[in-house]
């Protein structure tokens, strides 16, 4: 049977007797003997005939008439009961435990606590068979899946609500972003039935999606989902979030580094935040941002020589509703040297080029009697292409690497090839263009299935990268000397471009910080005799080193610094922060887009949702003729 | 209460209703030789008509002058003259006791000893019937002057006393009376019943029938205010108002409507209707407005 969910209102039935005994107090009046009362009556009777409104009289019929119809407006309104003795659905309840979770409402109590109440609440309300309909029913079963970056199935099917409620209270949240398509995929299985040759959606199938709303792109996983029910949880909008941390070369100083941050204001009216850069327990440089109403901004500290090593991003002195996204670990790499080996004839421009920044160390070299050796950052082969290769970072200029790379040669150099699209994202080709570059000639190719085409032309890819777990292939497959590009602008920065990306990714760890649950890529050194992750939960990850290729780090849901052990001298630093806007972005959503659906909030849906509208429509129109023969007897009568 | 008969009739309004008698605009059959044409025809010195003799006539009423011109023998008749049945009808209900300077009661008292004194003094006969619940015959119908002590001393008999019922009054009435004349109706008309059913009787004898309404000045303009119970005098019905001059105003509307429409219902049917309160002055009653209906003259 439906519950009361606020039985101390019950305490205004005290008031009922208070009602009668005011009906029991008179006016007092002073008594009047008169003639005849007659006249009176009748002019008492006109008067109220003639008033727009009387006083209103206790009348059965009224009454009748009142609850008949208070029963059909309520009937139209389509209430749904939380009754024990449904018709045995099939409830999916998806729990958001993404890092937007954790943001503290206005009465203390976190939007996950207050999702778990409400999935207690939908427990609850399951149909236990119990109820007073429970010889007309069947149990409803209940499954419990709780989405952050990743999926975690918390309940399987069951009706034992025990078992549920304890799922519910265990699930924590994560320090993730929210991805629910793996989940998507578990709720299609689930809601849709095989009818023959067809896939239908299952009528019995309900899913109860408890969230602040902020799914992303991701949403789109539920497009086949026939039946959601969003439950919102969640009202405060007030939060400054850190959501981008880079650390990247100054181009001003020689010595200097930058780490750039970026912020999100996620409230409805402009904020002022003073972000820190603290390293040692010192803080090393403190900034001011304006950030518009719900809006972005940034703030870029330079970090002198010397400073290396661990340090934290944090908004100063500053509280708001969601905490995680208010600092953020970095770690500041070294600068370190570069060693480029460059094997050619004798190629002026790449050689300036490279020169450019200031790391590196260049080596040239001639490929007569040349031998693979160690200690080289990147080997650059100009016009010449070795037998064999061994694990590293290889550059190819008008040369292919040799057989067996997936790099073959497909025909007759290509006279004056045309480019016709290039890649404007990849690290190596941004902020280039190739929109106006003239080559004299190419070698025509074709590149392996997991390479990426930088460049391309009409005929041939032009330019190509490929990154294996031990090598990075780059094949520019044109003499440099016989083409405009040194000329060009985009020449510079291209090669600028290709120190920057490989020479951090070839150290592993070569970022500021990683998102929460991403998964990083640990390149170990030739020398590493073992890779442990010590993880900020105190959790040790031990990889096997057979293969010496490029280690996978996925668990990287907490935030904070991870320490990478390779056995050989110090341990390095990994910083993992949230860094996600679609998290710090807390404004709750009052409904969802998905797949061309709007689906709007409701707290019923948790509530249990037998509709009471026939019940209530039935019993209306039988006061109605209650009433109509009431009406006929008094009539005829 | 009783009163001193001498009461009722002002020695000086007697001398000034001297000069008047009870005028009838019908001819009614009498019971006894009077002053009044009759429809039968009798023995007075009016000419009627002539009819042919019969053995066992009377032949001092053959014309002879007749026989002498044509030789057959005719009799001539003559007009009867007969007396007047007049009725006084007098409401004694317990709501006639009220009103100023006198109580409706004591009004109606006074105005039924003075017709009664008209209709004696010309040798009319006289009944006087008192009503509340049922009619009451005081005064059974009589005429000469000598039988005017007895009908004042029936009047100042009299006493308010129960709740009205016209129609059991006039249903009493013309049981009792069927002797048709005129019939003075002093009452307030308020009854619960209402007035319709009960006037209707007097139909059945073919009465010309006067209804005296008669109200006190303080039933017409109430002067009462504040949170009242009405208590009926003679139903004893409380009646809770709130007196507001919107209720006051009505209260008027509804008192003309209820003469309005006793007014018209009677005219429609032949009763002559006189509406009147007790301030009204006796004299300008029966001296003005009553022969201004043309029942005194």
């Amino acid at each position: 049977m439906s519950a009361f969910l606020a039985p101390l209102a019950l305490a205004g039935l005290s008031l009922l007797p208070v009602i009668v005994v005011l009906y029991m107090l008179k006016l007092k009046r002073r008594p009047q003997r008169v003639p005849s009362t007659l006249l009176w009556r009748r002019s008492i009777q006109d008067m109220v005939a003639n008033a727009p409104f009387q006083r209103l009289r206790n009348n059965l019929l009224m009454w009748l008439q009142l609850l008949a119809l208070l029963l059909l407006v309520l009937g139209l309104a389509r209430p749904v009961g939380n009754f024990s003795g449904g018709k045995g659905e099939t409830l999916i309840l998806l729990l958001d435990l993404s890092a937007s979770m954790q943001t503290v409402e206005s009465n203390g109590q976190t939007r996950l606590d207050k999702g778990k109440e409400l999935a207690l609440k939908a427990v609850e309300n399951m149909s236990g068979g119990n109820g007073l309909l429970s010889a007309f029913s069947a149990r409803d079963e209940m499954m419990i899946i709780g989405f952050a970056e990743k999926t975690f199935p918390l309940q399987t099917l069951t009706t034992d609500k025990g078992a549920l409620r304890t799922a519910i209270l265990s699930a924590k949240a994560q320090d993730t972003e929210t991805n629910i398509e793996d989940a998507g995929y578990i709720l299609q299985e689930r809601t849709m039935v095989n009818k023959g040759d067809t896939v239908e959606p299952n009528p019995d199938a309900r899913v109860i999606l408890i969230s602040d709303g902020g799914l992303g792109p991701t949403a789109a996983a539920l497009a086949d989902v026939p039946q959601i029910d969003f439950v919102q949880v969640g009202e405060t909008r007030d939060n400054i979030g850190l959501t981008r941390v880079d650390l990247r070369e100054s181009f001003t100083g020689q010595y200097e580094q930058q780490v750039f941050v970026g912020l999100v204001n996620a409230s409805a009216e402009e904020k002022t935040a003073y972000v820190e850069l603290e390293a040692g327990g010192n803080v090393l440089d403190l900034k001011r941002a304006t950030l518009p109403a719900d809006g972005t901004g940034s703030v870029l500290f330079t970090v002198g020589e010397g400073i290396s090593g661990p340090a934290t991003v944090r908004l100063s002195s500053h509280r708001d509703a969601l905490a995680m996204d208010d600092s953020l670990p970095v770690v500041i790499q070294p600068r370190s040297e570069l060693k480029i080996q460059l094997v050619t004839r004798g190629n002026p421009f790449l050689e300036r080029a490279l020169a450019v920044d200031p790391r590196t160390n260049i080596e040239v070299a001639s490929p007569d009697g040349w031998t693979l050796r160690d200690g080289y950052d990147i080997v650059i082969f100009d016009s010449y292409s070795p037998e064999s290769l061994g694990p590293g970072n290889f550059i190819f200029v008008n040369a292919l690497p040799p057989v067996g790379t997936g790099f073959d040669p497909s025909g007759e150099p290509i006279k004056n090839p045309r480019v016709v699209d290039w890649s404007r994202i990849h690290p190596i080709t941004r902020f280039c263009s190739f929109e106006n570059l003239a080559i004299a000639r190419t070698i025509p190719f074709t590149a392996p299935k997991d390479a990426v085409l930088l460049v391309e032309s009409v005929e041939t890819p032009l330019i190509a990268v490929q990154e294996t777990d031990s090598r990075r292939l780059l094949v520019v497959g044109f003499d440099i000397l016989k083409s405009y590009w040194p000329l060009d602008v985009s020449f510079p920065i291209f090669w600028g471009n290709v120190l920057e990306s490989w020479s951090r990714q070839g150290r592993g760890l070569g970022r500021a910080a990683w998102a929460t649950g991403s998964t990083v890529p640990i390149v170990p050194p030739r020398d590493a005799k073992i890779a442990e992750v010590s993880t900020p939960a105190g959790q040790k990850i031990s990889f096997a080193l057979e293969s010496q290729g490029t280690l996978y780090l996925t668990e990287t849901a907490r935030e904070g610094f991870y320490s990478v052990d390779f056995g050989v001298g110090q341990a390095q630093a990994l910083a993992i922060g949230l860094m996600s806007e679609l998290e710090s972005q807390i404004a709750p959503a009052t409904s969802l887009e998905i797949g061309g659906r709007t689906i709007k909030a409701e707290r019923g849906a948790v509530e249990g949702r037998q509709e009471l509208w026939p019940w209530l429509i039935l019993a209306g129109l039988l006061i109605f003729c209650f009433e109509w023969l009431i009406y006929c007897r008094r009539t005829y009568m | 209460m009783p009163v001193d008969p001498k009461s009722l009739l002002d020695p000086a309004l007697m001398a000034r209703l001297d000069a008047l008698e009870v005028l009838t605009h019908r001819v009614f059959r009498g019971s006894q030789k009077g002053e009044r044409r009759s429809r039968k025809k009798g023995v007075s010195i009016d000419f009627a008509d002539y009819r042919d003799y019969v053995r066992g006539d009377d032949t001092r009423f053959i014309d002879w002058n007749i026989f002498a011109r044509l030789e057959r023998l005719f009799i001539k008749l003559f007009l009867e003259e007969e007396d007047l049945a007049f009725y006084v009808i007098v409401d004694t209900s317990a709501s006639m006791d009220f009103g100023a300077p006198m109580t409706k009661f004591e009004y109606a008292r006074r105005v039924a000893a003075a017709l009664s004194y008209i209709a004696l003094r010309n040798q009319e006969k006289v009944g006087v019937t008192a009503f509340d619940v049922r009619g009451r015959e005081v005064f059974r119908p009589a005429r000469g002057k000598g039988q005017l002590p007895k009908v004042l001393a029936s009047l100042s008999r009299l006493e308010v006393a129960d709740r009205t019922s016209l129609g059991a009054a006039v249903r009493d009435f013309v049981t009792r009376c069927t002797q048709s004349g005129i019939v003075v109706l002093i009452t307030d008309f308020l009854d619960e019943e209402g007035y319709e059913e009960a006037l209707k009787y007097f139909f059945m004898r073919n009465y010309e029938v006067y209804c005296i309404h008669l109200l006190s000045p303080e039933e017409r303009n109430p002067t009462m205010g504040g949170h009242l119970e009405l208590i009926d005098s003679e139903t004893g019905e409380p009646q809770e108002i709130t007196v507001s001059e919107a209720l006051i105003k009505q209260y008027r509307q509804t008192v003309e409507s209820f003469c309005s429409g006793i007014r018209d219902w009677c005219t429609a049917r032949g009763i002559t209707y006189l509406p009147a309160t007790t301030d009204q002055g006796l004299d300008l009653m029966l001296l003005g407005y009553l022969r201004s209906k043309g029942l005194l003259r």
